[in-house]
């Protein structure tokens, strides 16, 4: 594991973790991770409930900040370089919440105004992936009107409106019906093939993973337990990611018990 | 609930269990109970006052030779309908807010619960929301009407009508709101019935303090309120429950007609009218609520309904152009981001445009803002009176002055805390956008600050320079008034947006709840002593222009530099503060 990291490390990297640990109180949620994501890598992070996926996501974003460690985005130190690293940045939380009473085209426009973009801009990348993400129609109805999935891909568009150089998706697939999770996996490959953008994401729908992800991490009880490309965490050929997803937690947790 | 457990008895063990959840008792911090007591006293003393206030009040009527016992009767009657009429309004508001929108409606409609548990508990719940404030403040008036018209046995008979009055309006609110959630979206009814609500009672508002009720306080007044309700004394109707309700109460008067028989009759009628709502209202959720809810969750309706909206508008639908026309746009809207464009470009701007927008289409929020004109104006109405005390000769007009800027002060402050203070913490659900936006916290601020710098500054200056010209002072006083009311507009409203990211409350629900909350009462108690700083500081400056004294220049630098530092500890500490507290958030 250490040595896949490193490995990743070495590299012109978009997302750098060294040593990164979060405390809250006494409680540690992350321990001494280290990450790499390479540009126009799809990175796919896995865990069982409670690991430290989220936590590791929000710091990565600028949400929480790490009690030791540092995170670079793009190079830029998140915390000490925050404005520079989070322009690079685009977030999806696990927690689709919305201005209620604002419009979808509305709520776009006001992200796209955060994040600095001229109006043109703004009604320019709207349109793109409105399109993308079959919202067109919805564009000037309010989002309280909008179910789970619709919520869930106006924010995907409110995240690639600038499109930033590092997407950061907790849960992405989270109540999106097939159509939205085929149409996500396409844009997803699309973004990292086609437009080198490096995507984190977070999920716990093992299948995905295969599909998409270029490298995994496995984590749980907040330490990095396997990390690297998707044939070399399976480790034996024809080894479903599931089975070493079992081993590692599972194992994790007899060692925890004992 | 499917048909067999529809079968099923309602069991009490599951209605308790589902209320259970409602009145268990809040884990509170020593902050929350010093806020709670605070506010139980206060309420004490309001539902202490009108008591003592109604009780004069009647007791004025009560001696009315010949008609007062008929007098207090009729009052009684009044009293009640009023109170039916507006428990009726705050009841539709709650009963789509407990049985259509509450969170854990989904929770429990999945439950295999019988209907008649849900209904029951949801009920009780419904009842209970409705009407305990409506309640704090009509007892005090009722026990008023016991103890001057009345003996012990009226004390037993409002206990015996109170409960069953509250039922009637709460079935009636209860259908009415299944009704229009059948044919209407939840959310936009409630918006609906809350903007209708504070009209009518802003029309009411109006009327009332037009109507200056004080002028009865004098002999002739109170003899032309006598002729009203003298008037008004024919037999009302008998189908409304208010009138069985006084029917009980005021059987019970001293010396009032009837017998024991009728008074019964009375009880009776009462108890069992609102034994039959309450069936006739469970027979409505039994028949129509499966759908209404169902109906309640489609958000595509809302869809519909504004297409049917753009059509009638003959206005093209939103896909005809996403992003740059959308379908939604009027001209209050346009007006609004003309405005707002004058704000520097950037996230200051959109976060002014998205503040605004949210203001105006949320009912509980743009209603509370006519409210607030509403009671500047009848403040400024009221406010000819103390031209008249001026000139009766018992308080300088100089004073007069000084009360005016210490009034609009009161008044900008209480302004600035309930609609400036929440903006930061309704900010709660959403931080994560914000958190994650190359944003620096004092972008956040500053442009809350702009977006209530502007209202509160037209506020402030609008109550100074009209109580001042109200009070005929001269043209540098008026300027002087002018100047302290945006001195203080600019402290309290950065005092609101400073404190608010300092004490925020992001869990709550409203905006309301945020002004209410602990950090709220430390900001209008901060928020007050400078207000009241500078109109103290200002007293020597209006002194020298009221009186055309020599000017003593050590004293005006000191009043004036006073002011200004005042004004910018004000404005800077709070939101250093702020910034910093924003900086720190996690989440």
């Amino acid at each position: 594991m250490v040595g896949a990291s490193r490995k990743m490390t070495e590299s012109s990297a978009v997302l750098e973790l060294e040593g990164v640990s979060k405390r809250f109180g006494a409680f540690e949620a992350v321990r001494g991770i280290d990450l790499s994501v390479a540009p126009g890598e799809v990175f796919g992070f896995l865990g069982p409930n409670g690991a430290g996926k989220t936590t590791t996501l929000r710091m990565v974003t600028g949400l929480l900040r790490p009690t030791e460690g540092t995170i670079h985005v793009a190079g830029f130190d998140v915390e000490r370089e925050a404005m520079e690293a989070k322009r690079r940045t685009g977030f999806i939380s696990d927690r689709p919440f919305l201005y209620e009473k604002l419009t979808g085209g509305e709520f776009l426009r006001f992200v796209g105004g955060l994040w600095g973009m001229s109006s043109a801009d703004i009604a320019e990348g709207a349109a793109l992936w409105l399109d993308r993400f079959d919202l067109q129609g919805w564009v000037g109805e309010p989002v309280e009107s909008y179910s789970h999935g619709m919520r869930q891909r106006l924010l995907l568009c409110s995240a690639l409106l600038h499109r930033p150089t590092l997407l950061v998706m907790d849960e992405p697939m989270v109540g999106l019906d097939p159509r939205g999770a085929k149409r996500l996996k396409e844009v997803v490959r699309e973004l990292a093939e086609v437009h080198g953008m490096s995507v984190v994401l977070s999920t716990h729908t093992l299948d995905v993973v295969e599909q998409i992800c270029d490298t995994v991490a496995i984590i749980n009880r907040g330490r990095i337990v396997a990390a690297g490309a998707l044939d070399q965490v399976r480790r034996e050929e024809g080894q479903r990611l599931e089975q070493v997803f079992l081993e590692l937690t599972e194992s994790e947790v007899e060692e925890g018990a004992a | 609930m499917s048909d067999r457990a529809d079968r099923r008895p309602a069991r009490p063990v599951w209605l308790l269990n589902v209320l259970r959840a409602k009145v268990a008792p809040p884990r509170l911090g020593v902050a929350q109970w010093l806020t709670r007591t605070a506010f139980i006293l206060t309420g004490v003393a309001i539902a202490v006052g009108i008591y003592i206030g109604s009780r004069w009040f009647l007791q004025l009527c009560f001696e009315v030779e010949a008609i007062g016992p008929l007098l207090c009767r009729r009052l009684l009657d009044l009293v009640l309908l009023v109170l039916i009429s507006v428990l009726l309004l705050s009841n539709i508001v709650t009963a789509l807010s407990s049985f259509f929108l509450a969170r854990d409606l989904e929770l429990l409609v999945a439950a295999p619960l019988p209907a008649r548990t849900l209904f029951t508990a949801r009920f009780i719940e419904q009842v209970a929301h409705s009407s305990w404030m409506v309640l704090a403040f009509g007892l005090p008036t009722l026990l008023a009407f016991a103890s001057v018209a009345g003996d012990a046995r009226t004390y037993l008979s409002i206990l015996l009508a109170v409960p069953p009055l509250l039922v009637y309006p709460a079935a009636a609110g209860f259908m009415i709101a299944l009704l229009l959630v059948t044919y209407l979206p939840a959310a936009r009814v409630r918006d609906l019935v809350v903007g209708m609500v504070f009209v009518a009672f802003l029309v009411l508002y109006v009327l009332v303090r037009l109507a200056e009720p004080e002028r009865f306080l004098n002999p002739d007044g109170f003899a032309s309120l006598v002729n009203l309700l003298t008037s008004l004394s024919g037999s009302s109707s008998v189908a409304i429950p208010s009138n069985w309700a006084t029917a009980v109460v005021a059987g019970t008067f001293r010396d009032a007609p009837g017998s024991s028989a009728a008074w019964l009759l009375a009880v009776g009628t009462l108890w069992c009218g609102a034994a039959a709502s309450h069936a006739v209202a469970s027979l409505f959720f039994r028949l129509l609520f499966g759908r209404a809810y169902s109906r309640s969750q489609d958000g595509r309706r809302v869809a519909r309904l504004a297409r049917v909206l753009a059509w009638l508008r003959r206005r093209p639908l939103p896909q005809d152009g996403p992003i740059r026309t959308p379908g939604r746009r009027a001209p209050a809207l346009d007006l609004v981001r003309s405005l707002c464009s004058l704000a520097p470009r950037g996230a200051t701007r959109e976060f002014l445009i998205k503040d605004v927008k949210l203001l105006l289409r949320d009912a509980s929020q743009w209603s509370q803002l006519v409210l607030l004109l509403a009671l500047v104006f009848v403040y400024l109405y009221n406010f000819r009176h103390f031209r008249q005390i001026g000139e009766s000769g018992l308080i300088g007009q100089l004073a007069l002055f000084m009360v005016g800027m210490g009034l609009s002060g009161f008044v900008t402050t209480a302004v600035s805390v309930r609609f400036a203070f929440p903006l930061v913490s309704l900010e709660g659900r959403m931080m994560w956008l914000l958190r994650s936006a190359p944003l620096r916290p004092r972008q956040v601020l500053w442009s809350k600050l702009m977006a209530t710098l502007p209202p509160l500054f037209v506020v402030a200056e609008v109550m100074s320079v009209a109580s001042s010209l109200i009070l005929g002072a001269s043209i540098s006083m008026v300027g002087l008034g002018a100047v302290v009311a945006a001195l203080t507009a600019l402290s309290v409203s950065s005092l609101a947006i400073g404190l608010g990211a300092t004490l925020p409350d992001y869990d709550a629900e409203s905006a309301a709840k945020v002004a209410a909350s602990f950090g709220g009462l430390v900001c209008m108690s901060v928020a007050m002593v400078v207000a009241l700083l500078l109109v103290i500081l200002a007293i020597y400056p209006a002194w020298v222009l009221h009186t055309s004294v020599p000017v003593r220049l050590g004293r005006l630098v000191f009043c004036s530099l006073g002011g200004l530092l005042t004004t910018a500890a004000a404005v800077v500490i709070p939101l250093i503060l702020g910034g910093r507290s924003l900086g720190r958030h996690e989440g």
